[in-house]
């Protein structure tokens, strides 16, 4: 939450989520290397080690994309949400190594990318050649793959390059997420990359049953969260009536948690908590995370994804953050709950309803 | 996410889920099939290439030679068709993707190539290759020169003694 800039707000979790992500890399790039050596002892390392960092970025893809779905699956997966982004940035780090190789200063390993190792060979500039070496555009199977992997990789660097909290506050939530759905174009193009690239040269089952499982599990994964979400929105609610509509009743709501509908083309958050009904728009401020699927902590309602609180009768955070979402009005008719359909401003002030004692 | 991302993105996944089953399948069973060495059809293969594959001949001479530091294990044998052919064997990797070997005339190290210069092969990484010396420089002393095609340089030189190539 925003009081004053800092580039980074570090915290215990975000450390430990780092420190598990780059060791879980470091063991698998370790035991590529291991594995390919100890199969053949003929293969030329160099090589072997651009497809250890090529594999790893497309892997850490597939965990990546498959946050967001499980998370719309089972909030179990909310922890994994939490760092996403550090998640992407390395994997973006990985296609970069796996492309241009690493050298930099202090660190003791240099190696040479895909773009040395296979286009430093010849009488043209490696960029050069990389662009006009497979001139067979208008062929399937003899398509320049490496295209494919250049368009995702300027992708993925758009999104890593934006991937601070600066780029989102500045850009705000709805451009930036729109910029970062991008990563859905990237991931059908490297798949694309990886079937004309790889999967042609190395004819091994177990790469192609792995590149079609992961494809499967992804885009399945996300049509069937996609089509879940998009029938929620399409729920029946009855007739409004002066403004309102009726949403539920108090009873349909546990205790500190929300009911999400969709009113007016967006979905409302409303909240039961201390003997009381607030309404809230379901997206936060922050990354435009679902309010609804959090819950009320210390008397805020609680992003799930970042954990951003908002005050649910004020629809504003806490002072001395800033940040507001609009609020509805509530009524009750007995148990039943009626918010109104039109959302007052951000941060403005709605009381609650208060549930009659007979439906606490 | 908002509705529209929703739309947006259950869209574009059911666009996915139409293009990558095909990409996939059509990337399987239309990619083209290459012999390697590797396999049986290396016989062939090289006689496509024109390289010298007499196994067996009689040995005229052998020495280490070095190109950039590099030990070269060199045979010369007669095959029983006559043919001289000399067998280079680098014992560490070049690193040079394409690195031809010319012969030329003893006439000190040369920087370039020569018009004069014979075209024997390529070497490949530490691969044995075998080269059949032409019967116009069989019996003279030369150079081994290296060349890089793509860096268009001379990677290195070796003196050929005669009694390699006779």
């Amino acid at each position: 939450m925003s009081t004053a800039y800092k580039s980074i707000q570090w915290n215990r979790q975000k450390i430990i989520y780092d420190l598990v992500l780059w060791a879980a890399v470091a063991a698998y790039i370790v035991l590529f290397m291991q594995v390919a050596q100890n199969s053949d002892g003929n293969l030329d390392l160099r090589g072997v080690r651009i497809r250890a960092y090529g594999s790893a970025a497309f892997i850490l893809l597939h965990v990546i994309l498959s946050i967001g779905p499980l998370t719309r699956l089972s909030p179990k997966f909310y922890p994994l949400l939490f760092n996403r982004r550090h998640m992407g940035v390395t994997m973006f780090c990985l296609a970069l190594v796996h492309v241009v190789g690493l050298e930099l200063p202090l660190l003791p390993w240099k190696f040479d990318g895909a773009i040395t190792w296979y286009q430093d060979f010849g009488n043209l500039d490696p960029l050069v050649s990389l662009f006009v070496g497979n001139s067979h555009y208008g062929d399937f199977i003899q398509f320049p793959f490496e295209m494919l992997g250049v368009v995702a990789l300027v992708i993925l660097f758009v999104m890593a390059a934006t991937s601070h909290d600066f780029w989102l506050v500045n850009l705000t939530a709805p451009i930036w997420k729109a910029l970062h759905m991008g990563v859905y174009l990237a991931y059908g193009l490297l798949v694309g990359h990886v079937v004309l690239g790889a999967l042609q040269s190395n004819r091994h089952p177990l790469l192609t049953v792995a590149v079609g499982v992961g494809f499967v599990w992804i885009v399945g994964l996300h049509w069937l969260a996609g089509k879940r979400e998009l029938d929620r929105d399409k729920s029946p609610l009855s007739a409004p009536q002066d403004g309102f509509i009726e949403v539920g009743s108090v009873s349909d709501i546990p205790e500190s948690r929300a009911k999400i509908v969709t009113l007016a083309g967006e979905r409302v958050a409303i909240f039961k908590y201390d003997g009381k009904i607030s309404a809230v728009s379901n997206v936060c401020q922050h990354q435009n995370g679902p309010l609804g699927d959090g819950k009320v902590v210390d008397g805020c309602i609680t992003c799930p994804w970042h954990g951003y609180q908002y005050l649910p009768a004020e629809g504003a955070s806490p002072p001395p953050f800033t940040e507001r979402i609009p609020t509805f009005d509530v009524k009750l008719n007995g148990d039943r709950i009626w918010v109104k359909i039109t959302p007052n401003p951000p941060g403005t002030h709605t009381p609650a309803a208060m549930i009659p004692p007979q439906f606490v | 996410m908002i509705l529209e991302e929703r739309r947006v993105h259950f869209y574009a996944f059911s666009g996915l889920a139409v293009v990558l089953p095909i990409v996939f399948i059509a990337g399987l069973t239309l990619r083209p099939s290459y012999d390697t060495v590797s396999t049986e059809a290396t016989t062939e293969l090289f006689a496509q290439a024109d390289f010298a594959t007499g196994e067996t001949g009689d040995a005229i001479a052998s020495e280490t030679l070095s190109l950039r530091g590099i030990p070269l294990t060199a045979d010369s044998t007669r095959g029983p068709d006559g043919a001289v052919i000399l067998t280079l064997e680098p014992q560490r990797d070049p690193e040079i993707a394409d690195l031809l070997v010319y012969w030329m005339a003893d006439e000190g190290e040369p920087e370039a190539i020569g018009a004069d210069a014979v075209l024997l092969g390529q070497l490949s990484g530490t691969a044995r290759r075998q080269f059949e010396i032409p019967e116009a420089i069989q019996g003279q002393a030369g150079q081994l020169v290296f060349y890089s095609q793509g860096q268009q340089q001379v990677i290195g030189t070796t003196l050929l003694a005669a009694d390699m190539t006779q």
